[in-house]
């Protein structure tokens, strides 16, 4: 029980494929279950039980757009305040294509869901360079603006919803059809609302699809946005495209949540599709857990009873006795609203978030020779060496007559280096030499005025962060940047190429081959684990690894990509000596492997400890270069670093205003 | 990351479990609440539904609503003899929410007919379900689409007046002469359905408005659309306004603006809360007109009744009083029916000879052909309104009585 | 030509609220959704007090001011501050203003009542005359006061210590903090002032339109719509983007009809994000490597 337990929270014992697959499939089942006892007490079409089958297939609804919420908000840290005028555009999109224009109901479905999709889409390319309050903000204006359509266009019957008796002779649309057999809602006793059965099957689907998303490398290029955009370029994730194919994913499910909307009652009215409408789904993501699988399906089901069901009247109710006052007390509103704060306060990381990180503590500490024997029964599997590189010495990278100026700075200027395979090129020159800038323009941090970057003859010196990083180079960061509320090992798997290139159909329907692929990152991830020192801590968040192990965890992480080149950007700031030997003869070893590797550093014991080749920088421009020992007793060298201070620091703090 | 812990499931079992079992116990509580019919000493006693956005933005309605049930029921009982019990729910003022309370008021709560919902979005999305239903219900909202006649028969019964029929009153009193009559309506459905049968009403006498200007609920500024009033040559102004405090910012604006039509009308909305912010220039020339005699009948007396329930002047005076006149009626149908069975209640009612306000007769509200208690009204049956200096209601006579006159 | 200062004068009203995001935003990188319910909170304790004969209404609205802006500071301290700690990216103050919002308004509205309520007294006349084109004196004073106070508030940043204090945390609240200046202390000044603004917004106008416990949402996402046009991280922002939106939305209003006034103002907004997500005199900010 322990260890079922240890592997549903998510530690470190390695998921055969087939354990992988028995858990996709109880979650199914659970799923499935659970919503069939919710629907249960409405199989015979009682009277008595109406009230609650409409609440049921209110949660149903809210859980859709919920979990397409969670991708934006949960994941990639985008709060947004319209999945609302999606849910509006899916419920009026479909209602009027399957009333007024006729179309069979799956057609009307289709083409409602493709709708909320482009104009997700549309918004989406609008929107992507913003964040915080600015992105919620267009939001908000789009739900504001999708509101004020419904009430105004004639189209929609405007105040006097949609179908309505004077356009349509009924106030209610008429159940779809499936297979000969009329869906109804649940609207009027003695009917049972058989459409709720078809509305479980497709939440259970789509609940499972959205699932494999999540846990897939897909996902993780979303946690990745949303913990660091930069990070994520450098990880190969098109941050842009990404973040506009989630909002697109968010809007058909914000869609489809409102064409279940519509199944359910059958009638709609613009006063339904407010503004608290988008602020009802964001509660239930944030409440239930944003970033966690069942977060939003949870907070959903949660906010939507306690906003229909009784309960809270009776709070209110006990309020005013306790008080004596029937005017200072809060109402379901209210109540919600206070709810919310508390569950931020108490609950951070919502209510399944929090059950996680409880349940991981747990299973931690319970024991840790599990984990360890786990580790002892792996069979590694070894990757494919790249097929591209070639034998060691040959050049690698060549760069070429680089500048860089910022305002009337020049950061670097001319600068030239070259890097050779399974080699080790150290950068070195005084604080503010350019050393960092000339590595930020190697990894698309900054476009370069002029010079070329080859890299095995290919130009980089024009392409963004990302498509750089999926050209084979690599890179660790000044300050660690690694993704503190992860585990070690998943901020390992954040690295492979799979989360920058895995198709999201792929991603969804996790086909046999994925199932293996999973496998084959985990183990690999928990090889590099090993190969860096980690391998103890792979459960262990990585926020609370020391500095000198986010350093060799970021190592790791740049190692599973499989690149050509790493560029390390001071890994030695920080470390105390011992972590310093450490760190050399892990730097000796991926050499060893056939690694390339740039290493820009002030540390010079480790410079002449393992660099083949050292290129000196001042002022942005070449001083000197050669093997250590040679640059290292250049009297030029020597006299720069004694020099004055250069403005390379003060050059990127101009950028950042 | 990315396991699903078990304890998630569980809890989200144990949350539906939960949802299922409250809402069945909240069920329990209404069954016990019923019970109705011939009680053993003969008296007649029934029980109705009353529902209004009790925890909504606009508890007004819910509290207006409530209280003219609560009222005409105590009423019923001496004039009558059939005891009332009133079973009230919240609505949340949102169309969702009321399709939920009244799942449980017909399904749960036992009861022998309902006041619905007194806001049209909640109405309209209730309405059907309700005429499907088989159980007398009552409506005091005005648009004409919450009765779909279409379905038969017919259950619903509305004691306001509908929105066309109010346009069929006002039609000859402001299309008179060759005035240039210009609409001002609030874009939610109330204005909108008093927009849409003023039109017809215009296109029937051969008319067209000169300009029709929606008002956004809340607005903090109305002088540009007053200004499109002004530029369209507009000598008449119709302004169907949900609130009173609405209806201040419109007239404050065509004060700003220098904007005097010949007159501006309204209808018994504007007693909601203009008289609260408004300042004397904002009501010259300004008139309202309603079916009910406001300062000599019956209103006063709700009003007052009101007042002493709760405290203060209603917020909704007409609320309270279709309210009062759906009670009545159906207390009165019963007794006629002699029992609360739906479908001769429902007969009853269409043979009714009047509703009762306290002396307010309506005669032959209801008839096999229309449930809008107004239909049968004409110019002559509706007064005209003004206020004095002070702000007091005063009754300048009949919409008949006025068009005579040639103002 | 009418429109312009018409729309100018209502710009005002927005642009005196929308000071109430920037100010909050430049020093704390943070705004109160529930601005729209202070507003309201404001002219309900202003409606609160208007019996206190022996107070003189400048001394009402005054108390109202300092009251709304020790809750601003309040509210910072312990449902912003708290929600603030997981860097650039923690977007959680944002979630815990909109619940306070809720609570606020609920709280309120059980009450307070939904209806409106003349506030009785803060009225400065009837209309005036600007240009030849007659506003009312209420939304004069208000853009008037609208003006005055983002200068004063300018001078304050740039002239006074305090200014200066307050510039250093908004430039970087980590050193700042280690030059010993309390970032808490600058954010929950900057709160307080802010709130207070809100406040006195809320106090003017409900003097002429009475006090609702609705008039904060529309309020709140014009003068939003006004901080975002003329750009959070500037104190001149508020002006210009209340400029252009109240121009825009009268012009619509005027063009299209009443209801579209509103849409097309947003609209904008949303073109000004797109093509210039600073606004247009805001500061692009970007995230250090």
């Amino acid at each position: 029980m322990t260890s079922l337990l240890k592997r549903l929270a998510g530690g470190t014992g390695s998921r055969s494929v087939k354990a992988e697959l028995r858990g996709d499939v109880l979650f199914a089942l659970v799923i499935g279950v659970v919503g069939l006892i919710a629907i249960l007490p409405g199989r015979d079409g009682a009277g008595t039980a109406m009230a609650d089958m409409q609440l049921v297939g209110s949660i149903f609804a809210v859980i859709i757009a919920a979990i397409g919420l969670n991708l934006l908000t949960g994941y990639a840290k985008l709060v947004s305040l319209g999945q609302g005028a999606f849910y509006a555009i899916g419920a009026y999109g479909f209602a009027y294509l399957f009333l007024d224009g006729g179309f069979p109901a799956l057609l009307a479905i289709l083409v409602a869901l493709i709708l909320s999709g482009i104009i997700g889409a549309l918004l989406a390319l609008g929107s992507m360079r913003l964040r915080g309050p600015q992105f919620s903000m267009i939001t908000l204006v789009l739900a504001i603006v999708v509101e004020r359509i419904l009430e105004q266009l004639e189209t929609f019957g405007r105040a006097s919803g949609y179908p309505n008796p004077l356009s349509h002779g009924t106030g209610l649309l008429e159940p779809i059809e499936l297979f000969g057999t009329r869906l109804e809602p649940p609207l009027l006793a003695g009917t049972p609302g058989n459409v709720l059965v078809a509305l479980l099957i497709v939440l259970v689907i789509v609940l499972v699809l959205y699932r494999n998303l999540v846990r897939s490398s897909w996902g993780r290029s979303l946690r990745a946005i949303g913990e660091s955009e930069h990070l994520a370029a450098h990880l190969g994730v098109n941050v842009f495209s990404r973040k506009v194919v989630v909002f697109t994913v968010a809007s058909v499910l914000g869609g489809l949540g409102g064409i279940f909307y519509v199944q359910i009652f059958a009638h709609l009215q613009p006063e339904t599709f407010d503004i608290f409408l988008s602020i009802t789904i964001v509660l239930s993501v944030i409440l239930g857990g944003g970033g966690t699988v069942l977060g939003p399906v949870i907070g959903a089901a949660l906010i939507t009873w306690l906003q229909r069901s009784d309960v809270l009247t009776s709070v209110a109710d006990a309020q005013q006795d306790l008080f004596g006052t029937d005017r200072w007390y809060l109402s379901t509103p209210g109540l919600l609203g206070l709810l919310f704060v508390i569950t931020l306060f108490l609950l951070p990381n919502g209510i399944v978030g929090t059950a996680n990180n409880a349940l991981r503590r747990w299973a931690g500490a319970d024991d840790e020779s599990d984990a360890d024997a786990a580790l002892a029964d792996l069979e590694v599997a070894q990757l494919p060496p790249r097929e591209e590189r070639r034998e060691p010495g040959a050049e690698l990278l060549r760069i070429d007559g680089a500048s860089k100026r910022f305002g009337g700075l020049q950061a670097v200027g001319e600068m030239e280096l070259a890097v050779r395979e399974a080699s080790i090129h150290a950068v070195i020159g005084p604080n503010g030499a350019g050393k960092s800038t000339l590595a930020n323009l190697l990894t698309g941090v900054y476009q370069p005025d002029e010079g070329s970057f080859r890299l095995d003859g290919v130009e980089l010196a024009q392409l963004k962060a990302h498509a750089i990083a999926r050209s084979g180079v690599a890179r660790t960061f000044q300050t660690p940047q690694v993704f503190p509320h992860e585990t070690t090992l998943e901020n390992v798997k954040a690295g492979f190429v799979d989360v920058a290139q895995l198709p999201l159909w792929k991603a969804a329907l996790k086909p046999p081959s994925q199932y293996r692929r999973e496998r084959e990152i985990h183990d690999r991830a928990i090889e590099l684990l090993d190969r860096v020192g980690l391998a103890e801590d792979a459960s262990t968040l990585a926020g609370s690894l020391s500095y000198g192990k986010q350093r060799a965890l970021e190592i790791a992480r740049a190692m599973a990509m499989d690149p050509r080149l790493i560029v390390l950007d001071e890994p030695a700031a920080g470390l105390n000596p011992t972590e310093c030997d450490g760190l050399a003869a892990l730097l000796l070893q991926l050499r060893e492997d056939g690694m390339a590797m740039i290493l820009v550093e002030h540390h010079m014991d480790l410079v002449g400890q393992v660099a083949d080749e050292v290129t000196c920088m001042d002022q942005g421009r070449l001083l000197a270069h050669g093997s250590a020992e040679e640059v290292l007793a250049d009297p030029a060298v020597v006299a720069a670093y004694l020099g004055v201070p250069d403005p390379d620091d003060v050059a990127e703090m101009e950028v950042a205003r | 990351m990315g396991r699903t812990p078990l304890r998630a499931f569980t809890a989200f079992a144990a949350v539906c479990a939960l949802s299922v079992a409250g809402c069945g116990g909240s069920d329990d509580d209404n069954a016990g609440s019923g019970g109705s019919g011939a009680s053993s000493n003969g008296e007649l006693s029934a029980t109705v539904g009353v529902i209004g956005p009790k925890t909504g933005p606009a508890p007004q309605f819910y509290e207006t609503n409530t209280v003219g049930a609560q009222l005409a029921a105590a009423d019923a009982e001496k004039q009558y003899g059939v005891k009332i019990k009133l079973v009230n729910a919240d609505d949340q003022g949102t169309p969702e929410g009321a399709s939920r309370a009244v799942q449980e008021q017909l399904n749960g709560g036992n009861v022998d007919a309902l006041l619905a919902s007194p806001q049209s979005g909640q109405a309209l999305q209730t309405a059907d379900v309700l005429q499907r239903s088989r159980i007398p219900w009552f409506i005091n909202a005005q648009s004409p689409q919450i009765i779909n006649y279409k379905i038969k028969p017919n259950w619903a019964f509305r004691t306001a007046y509908n929105s066309s029929e109010l346009s069929d009153v006002l039609g000859p009193f402001v299309f008179s002469g060759n005035a240039k009559v210009g609409l001002v309506h609030s874009a939610d459905g109330f204005g909108q359905s008093e927009a849409e049968a003023l039109q017809a009403t215009a296109k029937k006498q051969g008319k067209t408005l000169a300009a029709v200007e929606p008002l956004q609920p809340g607005a903090s500024d109305y002088t540009a659309a007053v200004r499109r009033l002004k530029q369209a040559g507009v000598t008449r102004v119709y302004m169907s306004i949900t609130s009173g405090s609405d209806t201040a910012t419109v007239t404050k604006a065509m004060v700003q603006e220098d904007f005097e039509p010949d007159f501006k009308i309204t209808n018994a909305t504007i007693l909601a809360d203009f008289g609260e912010l408004a300042r004397p220039a904002q009501w010259k020339n300004l008139v309202f007109i309603d079916p009910r005699d406001l300062v000599d009948g019956a209103a006063k007396s709700l009003n007052a009744d009101f007042k002493a329930k709760t405290g203060k002047e209603p917020p909704l005076p007409t609320n309270v009083y279709t309210s009062y006149m759906a009670i009545n009626a159906y207390a009165q149908a019963v007794k006629a029916a002699g029992s609360t069975d739906k479908a001769a209640v429902r007969d009853a009612l269409e043979k009714l000879p009047s509703i009762d306000v306290r002396g307010d007769k309506i005669a032959n509200p209801f008839t096999a052909d229309s449930h809008d208690a107004y239909h049968a009204a004409t110019p002559k049956d509706w007064f005209i309104f003004g206020f004095d200096d002070k702000g007091e209601i005063t009754k300048r006579g009949t919409v008949a009585e006025e068009i005579e006159s040639g103002s | 030509m009418d429109f312009v200062i018409a729309g100018l004068i209502m710009g005002g009203l927005y642009a005196l609220i929308a000071q109430g995001f920037v100010l909050t935003f430049l020093t704390t990188r943070t705004l109160n959704f529930a601005l729209g319910e202070f507003l309201v909170l404001g002219a309900v304790i202003g409606m609160g007090v208007g019996s206190w004969g022996w107070l003189p209404d400048a001394g009402k609205v005054a108390f109202v001011i300092l009251t709304v802006g020790i809750l601003g500071a309040i509210v910072y301290r312990f449902l912003v501050l708290p929600f603030t700690t997981e860097g650039p990216h923690d977007a959680r103050w944002l979630l815990s203003t909109v619940g306070l919002s809720f609570v606020i308004l609920n709280l309120l509205t059980n009450s307070q009542g939904a209806t409106p309520k003349a506030l009785g007294y803060g009225g400065f006349g009837e209309f005036s005359t600007v240009l030849g084109v007659r506003v009312t004196t209420q939304a004069l004073v208000i853009a008037i006061l609208a003006i005055a106070i983002t200068a004063l508030l300018v001078l304050m940043t740039t002239r006074t210590p305090l200014g200066l204090l307050m510039r250093a945390v908004s430039e970087d609240a980590d050193t700042a903090a280690l030059m010993g200046v309390s970032p808490r202390r600058i954010g929950m000044l900057a709160y307080a002032i802010a709130m207070g603004i809100a406040a006195l917004a809320g106090v003017l106008w409900a003097s002429q339109v009475g006090v609702s416990v609705h008039m904060g949402l529309p309020l709140l996402v014009a003068a939003f719509a006004c901080g975002v046009i003329g750009g959070l991280t500037s104190l001149w922002g508020p002006l210009l983007g209340g400029a252009i939106y109240g121009v825009l939305t009268h012009w619509a209003s005027f063009e299209l009809g009443g209801v579209w006034g509103e849409t097309a103002g947003l609209l904008l907004v949303v073109v000004v994000l797109i093509f210039r997500p600073e606004g247009l005199l805001g500061r692009r900010l970007e995230a250090k490597l």
